[in-house]
């Protein structure tokens, strides 16, 4: 029976990290053959990206700048957000309240994006545009709002769990020396808490980099060059989820479009492998005692 | 006898389960006094009741008073802070912060508001000289506390205790996680503190009592059977219980 079990890990163990090199392989497979009708160079740093136009322009860098403009501006957002939840819940709500909290949280995280780009659409947009007089309420500012709106559960829960798991040893330690909860909370806690929180920020902009639905509904979908947060801006991930659909099979567009889910892909790739080194490395910093 | 600390029909209670049974007795100015007995006797909850570690625990409550300066540390009135300024705890495992020897050192000074760097640099000397750990860290106070060994790192919770010049140290079995070797360099460290500082030592070892005790109080059920100068208890015990578990007939 052992064997068996042994035998079935073993083998779902590597099946799914076959299934990932298949993942990468495909990916990167229908992306060469785009550079026989554009170079990596007119891909990567090109200024316009008019797939249809003729000629057509195949350069990601509008999509790539509105990606990191959307991102940094959500995880600006979500994560003192986050932050200031975790401390609310762990040290401010009544002890029956951060139960329901807590419940509430884990709901809110499985909320489907499509609502939340629902909400941005019919009634933050339209506000944005009749009460804030904006050009447009389809934009990098409704985008990151509702972004970080489906964002802040995880990394609160997350923020939450390690504050509440802090060594009680520690916090026992700086209240005998007259420390009160606050002093151990922002001398002790959160100064050992560093590299799993720069951990979880990491885990939650690899979330918001894939997240598709909101931006594709929201953020106005014009591949320009936005230079404030009110202007719209398109993104990798809802360039894909836009154009796919209508793009025939085999085309110089298509690859592209490939192109850019292997630039997602390694992206989050790269994101959480660093998050993971922070804290392994965190771990391994608490573990020489 | 200076008498530092008065306890007067101490009760303590964790929900409907009564750990503490109406202990009184009084703690003499500075010496060392042992609190020994089987475990689950209620000895680790008593000095944590001193200090009020305990009034975290929601379904923690007591009967009772604690008498230490003319007052009841145990009143609500009592600011816990200020207490544990003047009565300074170590613990069973040591639980340095994961920052510099340096600033474990000074952390209570910095709670406590003092600022001024001279005074720092003098408390860290002094403290960690009183712990004996001085001549070994002094070239390394910037180093994480978590590289020393465990015996250090007990020996750094005493010298952090000691920074904060409390009247009253408490520790809770502080040799029982390190090794013999520094467990002997603790007990010499507490024996020359004890010419200043009134210590409280809850210790399931019978030896360290009698290496290092003035007095010892016995506990037994969360009851206080006997409590008197060491040489007294070690030798002729009044009480028939603690003869019994000093030969190791229980415990």
């Amino acid at each position: 029976m052992k064997n068996i079990i042994d035998r079935i890990i073993f083998v779902s163990g590597w099946v799914s990290i076959a299934i990932i090199v298949a993942i990468t392989f495909f990916l990167f497979y229908n992306w060469i053959p785009l550079f026989k009708t554009a170079s990596p160079i007119e891909f990567f740093f090109g200024t316009l990206w008019y797939p249809t136009a003729i000629p057509p322009f195949y350069g990601i860098l509008p999509l790539l700048d509105a990606t990191v403009w959307i991102s940094f501006l959500t995880i600006l957002i979500t994560f003192p957000s986050a932050f200031v939840l975790a401390i609310f819940i762990t040290h401010v709500a009544p002890k029956r309240l951060r139960y329901f909290l807590k419940i509430f949280l884990e709901i809110f995280s499985s909320v489907p994006s499509v609502i939340l780009g629902l909400i941005g659409l019919s009634i933050v947009a339209p506000y944005f545009q009749s009460v804030l007089n904006m050009d447009t309420g389809q934009n990098i500012l409704n985008a990151a709002l509702m972004l970080s709106l489906i964002t802040i559960p995880m990394p609160t829960s997350m923020m939450e769990d390690f504050i509440s798991a802090f060594s009680p040893e520690q916090k026992e330690g700086a209240q005998a020396l007259g420390a009160n909860e606050f002093e151990t909370l922002t001398k002790v806690i959160i100064p050992g808490l560093k590299g799993p929180f720069a951990s979880i920020a990491m885990l939650s902009l690899g979330r918001i980099f894939g997240e598709t639905m909101i931006v594709l509904m929201v953020a106005g979908n014009a591949a320009i060059f936005p230079t404030n947060i009110f202007q719209p801006a398109r993104v990798l991930s809802s360039t894909i989820a836009a154009e796919m659909g209508e793009t025939p099979v085999d085309t110089p567009h298509f690859y592209a479009l490939f192109g850019i889910g292997a630039v997602l892909f390694v992206m989050t790739f790269l994101i959480n492998i660093i998050g993971e080194v922070i804290r392994i490395r965190y771990e391994r910093q608490m573990m020489k005692g | 006898m200076d008498v530092d600390l008065k306890i007067e029909n101490l009760s303590v209670y964790f929900g409907q389960k009564q750990i503490l049974d109406s202990i009184s007795f009084e703690i003499p100015a500075r010496s060392i006094t042992a609190i020994i007995g089987p475990s689950g006797c209620g000895k680790s909850t008593f000095v944590r009741t001193i200090n009020r570690m305990n009034d975290r625990f929601d379904d923690f409550s007591h009967k009772g008073s604690i008498i230490f300066d003319g007052k009841d540390v145990l009143s609500n009135d009592y600011p816990v802070e200020e207490l544990r300024k003047k009565i300074g705890m170590v613990f069973q495992k040591p639980n340095p912060f994961p920052k510099s020897i340096y600033e474990n050192v000074v952390f209570g000074l910095k709670i406590h508001g003092v600022k001024d760097r001279k005074i720092l640099d003098e408390t860290v000397k002094s403290s960690l000289e009183s712990a004996s750990l001085y001549d070994q860290v002094k070239d390394r106070l910037s180093m994480n506390a978590y590289k020393l060994s465990g015996g250090q790192q007990q020996r750094l919770c005493i010298a952090r205790a000691l920074a904060i010049k409390p009247e009253i140290l408490l520790l809770d079995e502080p040799t029982s996680a390190i090794d013999p070797l520094a467990t002997k360099q603790i007990e010499e460290v507490l024996e020359q503190i004890s010419k200043e500082i009134t210590i409280l030592i809850v210790t399931h070892n019978i030896q360290q009592a009698a290496r290092i005790a003035d007095y010892i109080a016995f506990f037994y059920m969360g009851k206080l059977v006997e409590f008197s100068k060491a040489e007294k208890i070690l030798n002729a015990p009044n009480e028939k219980l603690t003869d019994d578990y000093l030969t190791g007939m229980y415990g």
